[in-house]
């Protein structure tokens, strides 16, 4: 086994299961199981249903007739027994009843139960449900507006279910949500699951990578674990029940993911699919698609749950025509926060708005005596009005309207001093000057709005300029590897050159030595004969001594001679060439004596050359031989240096590009950390105006409250309270 | 080829291969298997080499190169019942036959041309990684028993790992079956201790396990370190299939 020696229990592949449960007659010893029918493929052998840690067969019983699901695991998971356990004990707790349909599955762990080679293993006995994935079910069902949209509330009442019992599924996603005949769900694959007994341990698995936050780590476990992947689901639902043409036009057949993927959560700015349903005309679908881009950056448990946005969401629809108290949630459409957000904001966000601090008194309350006097006043002053008509005081300055107009001022400053007055006041003052102090949302709103198409088209123009600068990367890589390529064939094509000459060079070279060889000879012969001892006809001793004295001693000394005309004398002379090429004058040796000297000499050439060596020996021929030899070895040297020349450039060149790539990438991280912190900036300030958009809205309603019950305290109002007390 | 390597039953070199990737082929399809049927998470050539380098598909694939899972599941050259001794509960053990799904078999005659086989592996890794840029990057797993006998491969190595996707470079872990002896060695992060030239050169152009491969060989209890390469020296067949394993296992399933 190498070293494949860990510490964790090794478990056998899926492959391993699917041969053993061959012979269910003996890799099973529980009653039920013992002899089971599995379910084959059309090739005889056990179908499978695998996941990353397990394969799911089905069996049916021979003893009770009941078809199972069998789960046979791939892969060691710490505290596995223990963790079913709990969640076995847990999931039996739940109160069908209070269920909002009867979503989960009965299971039995089984430790030992199943041998495989000389081992036995633990498998999950399940009930075997009849029912779909959530992807085939949409794959069928999603032109059906209704029964899609009724789904995402079932959904919603299941994530209700599991949150109010701090459970969370661990890997909420299309292929554990099943949908049974009557179309309410099942949630299957408990691997991952959470329940309160298991607080303190650490996860098992990190979910499907399409329905998880970016934030979630390997360590996240607990009761906030499923709420990203809701509303991803939730999102998806939605939206596939306003336009179902969504689903052909974002998922793709047998994709692993409803309508949205990792990379959609990851790089938000540049993705087509999150961008289709962030510009959706539907204000919901385009509403709950920023709600999740805003949720993927920010930490896992500070999300808000999907549960909670139901109720709420129906209560807003109810309360929001209703407006009396002055304590309202923000009005829809207000530009600051869509309609359908107004049950979708996160907790903190709904519960922070703080009350006004202060409130406007509603009508005058208990008479004063100052009152008491005003109205005892007024019936005075009109009968004393009267009396004076009577009695005939019409002239100014008291006309009859005197007393008319004193109680009237008498009431005015009565009104004026009762303390509904100033509280009011105050009260208007300080929702006023609360509301002045806050930014109108729907400005903050439209500035974050195009703050974000600012950082959007920035992000998007920063992912163009990053393809094209790795284009240029690789174009500039590619030319100048060519351009090492070339260069290599010149030289190499100038080395074949001299390499193919090689054999020519040596033909050529070995006739060379051959020549070289015979007039050295011929040479030789021709020095041996010396004019002196067999001197040609008509030479004597004198001329001999004469030539000798010119330098010509033997054949050798001369190659021939050359008329000379004597003008002077009329007559023909000759001079002697010397084998350097000099001519010389020897007295005595006239023309006729040169052509015996000539004759003398070719004689003894025609004689040598004619017993001249013929051939190379072979060490002369070795020699040569060797010397080209030498050369090529030379040669093909040169072209090996050349080709790891050409390696080293290449070398060169690559290093260059992975270093400017490396530089490129490294920006790019940079630039990607920064444009995630500008996101979670941007979260941060969507849920900061969400609650500021909620409290401006309960302010505005407070003033108009507030003005409306300074309306309350007219004169009018005043008067009607003198007599009647309200 | 025809050498038997060690191990508990003496089984030829060639049989051991042969079987190895028939069981790959078997895991493979298990492991994609989904409600709805085999999916196609890996698309999968194998390539014979010996008196000829092509195609090792028998049956109704014969002849193709690159196939998706799911045809490959369906369409296997034949099933063998083969007699395997298994447990029967009561501390015996009692003779049982399986099913056991057959698509090539096994080639141990002619030389060992790694060289071709390795350039025609590359004309497959080039035309993949031009057509699906945005894949993870093909593996290419070499099962041998190390004697080239058309020179030295390291060329032709490195023009498979010369091509890459976006994920990375094409990845090329080399398995040798050995009859030298010496001993069994899996995901070596360094030559030393490899008994011949044949290993160090397969363990050099073996390619270094990309980190997910390595945290789950790490999570299977190999030792892995930074340098560890996709090698593996005479391991027995249960080793074989493991590390056929942890090579293929390009993307967590879920």
């Amino acid at each position: 086994m190498g070293s494949a020696t860990g510490p964790q229990r090794q478990f056998p592949s899926g492959a391993d299961y699917a041969e053993a449960l061959q012979h269910t007659q003996l890799c099973f010893q529980h009653p039920e199981l013992k002899g089971a029918r599995p379910e084959l493929t059309k090739l005889g052998l056990p179908r499978a249903i695998s996941g990353a840690f397990a394969s799911v067969f089905s069996l049916t019983s021979p003893s009770s007739g009941q078809r199972y699901a069998i789960k046979c695991f791939t892969r060691h998971v710490p505290d596995q027994e223990r963790r079913y356990q709990a969640i076995s004990s847990r999931l039996a707790q739940l109160d069908p009843a209070e269920l909002s349909q009867p979503w989960n599955i009965g299971f039995e762990y089984l430790p030992d139960a199943i041998s495989v080679g000389r081992d036995r293993y633990p498998v999950l006995k399940m009930e075997w449900v009849e029912a779909v994935t959530l992807s085939s079910w949409l794959d069928d069902n999603h032109t059906h507006r209704f029964a899609v949209d009724r789904l995402a509330d079932r959904f919603e009442a299941l994530t209700r279910d599991l949150a109010t019992h701090e459970i969370a599924h661990g890997d909420l996603q299309h292929g554990n949500l099943l949908v049974a005949s009557d179309d309410t769900l099942r949630l299957v694959d408990y691997d991952g699951m959470y329940v309160p007994a298991l607080a303190g341990m650490g996860g098992t698995e990190r979910g499907h990578r399409n329905y998880q936050s970016p934030m979630r780590g390997n360590d996240d476990f607990g009761a906030t674990l499923d709420r990203f992947s809701a509303w991803v689901i939730f999102l998806s639902l939605k939206a596939i029940a306003s336009d179902p043409t969504l689903w052909h036009r974002l998922h793709e057949p047998s994709g692993e993911f409803l309508l949205l993927t990792e990379d959609d959560f990851k790089t938000s700015g540049g993705s087509t699919r999150l961008q289709t349903l962030l510009a959706h005309p539907d204000r919901t679908v385009s509403g709950l698609a920023d709600h999740v881009r805003s949720l993927a950056f920010q930490p896992l448990d500070v999300l808000p749950p999907l549960a909670i946005a139901v109720p709420r969401q129906r209560a807003a629809a109810t309360t929001a025509s209703a407006v009396s108290g002055g304590r309202t949630v923000a009005a829809p459409d207000t530009g600051a926060l869509p309609g359908w957000m107004a049950g979708h904001v996160s907790p903190q966000a709904t519960s922070t708005p703080t009350a006004p601090s202060v409130t406007a008194p509603e009508g005058f309350h208990t008479r004063t005596l100052l009152d008491v006097a005003t109205a005892v006043l007024w019936p005075l002053m009109l009968v004393a009005t009267v009396l004076m008509f009577v009695a005939g005081f019409s002239a100014p300055p008291i006309g009859p309207g005197v007393p008319v107009l004193v109680a009237i001022a008498l009431t005015a400053f009565a009104r004026g001093r009762r303390a509904e007055r100033a509280q009011s006041r105050a009260a208007l003052a300080e929702l006023t000057n609360e509301l002045a102090q806050l930014d109108d949302p729907v400005k903050a709103a439209e500035k974050l709005r195009k703050d974000q198409a600012k950082f959007d088209a920035a992000e998007a123009k920063r992912a163009a300029d990053y393809l094209r600068a790795q284009g240029k990367l690789t174009a500039r890589y590619h030319a100048e590897l060519k351009e090492v390529e070339k260069r290599k064939v010149r030289k190499q094509r100038d080395i074949d050159k001299k390499i193919d000459g090689l054999a020519e060079e040596l033909r050529r070279a070995l006739a060379k030595a051959l020549t070289d060889k015979q007039s050295a000879y011929v040479r030789d012969q021709l020095g041996r004969r010396l004019i002196a001892q067999a001197p040609p006809h008509g030479i004597g001793p004198k001329l001999a001594a004469r030539l000798a004295a010119k330098g010509i001693r033997t054949a050798a000394d001369f190659t021939g001679y050359r008329s000379v005309q004597n003008t002077q004398y009329n007559s023909t002379g000759a001079v002697l060439v010397l084998s350097s090429g000099r001519v010389v004058d020897v007295h005595g040796i006239g023309e006729a004596k040169a052509i015996a000297l000539d004759v003398w000499r070719r004689d003894l050439v025609a004689a040598a050359e004619a017993r001249q060596p013929r051939a190379l020996d072979a060490s002369e021929r070795q020699s040569i031989e060797q010397g080209v030899a030498n050369r090529r070895v030379q040669l093909t040297a040169q072209r090996k240096a050349v080709e790891s020349e050409t390696d080293a450039s290449r070398a060169k060149v690559r290093k260059q590009m992975e270093d400017d790539q490396k530089r490129l990438t490294r920006e790019n991280t940079f630039a990607g950390d920064q444009a995630r912190q500008q996101r979670q900036e941007f979260s941060r300030r969507a849920v900061a105006l969400q609650q500021n958009s909620a409290l401006h809205g309960t302010l505005s309603a407070s003033v108009e409250a507030a003005k409306l019950r300074q309306r309350g305290l007219s004169f009018a109002c005043y008067l009607r309270f003198l007599y009647i007390g309200r | 080829m025809s050498d038997p390597i060690g191990g508990e039953v003496p089984q030829q070199k060639a049989d051991v291969v042969a079987d190895a990737i028939n069981r790959l082929l078997t895991e493979l399809s298990v492991k994609c298997a989904k409600e709805e049927g085999v999916r196609d998470y890996f698309h999968v050539a194998v390539v014979g080499y010996g008196a000829t380098v092509g195609s090792a598909f028998a049956g109704s694939l014969a002849g193709r190169d690159i196939v998706p899972l799911s045809e490959v599941a369906d369409n296997p050259a034949r099933v063998d019942e083969r007699s395997k001794k298994v447990p029967d509960g009561a501390g015996g053990l009692v003779e049982t036959v399986v099913n056991f799904p057959l698509w090539m078999d096994p080639v141990a005659h002619g030389g060992t041309p790694m060289n071709r086989a390795l350039q025609y592996a590359e004309s497959l890794v080039a035309a993949w990684t031009e057509r699906y840029p945005a894949s993870f990057p093909p593996i290419v797993i070499n099962l041998t028993d190390g004697e080239s006998t058309d020179g030295d491969p390291t060329t032709a190595a490195e023009a498979i790992t010369a091509h890459a996707t976006a994920d990375g470079a094409a990845l090329l872990f080399n398995l040798h079956v050995s009859a030298a002896g010496g001993t069994p060695t899996a995901f070596p992060d360094t030559a030393d201790g490899l008994p011949d030239s044949y290993a160090q050169t397969l363990f050099a152009m073996s390619s270094p396990l990309p980190s997910h491969m390595r945290s789950y060989a790490a999570s299977q209890g190999q030792r892995v370190s930074e340098t560890t390469r996709g090698f593996v020296y005479n391991a027995d067949i249960t080793t074989v299939v493991q590390f056929l394993d942890i090579g293929t296992r390009a993307t967590e399933l879920r």
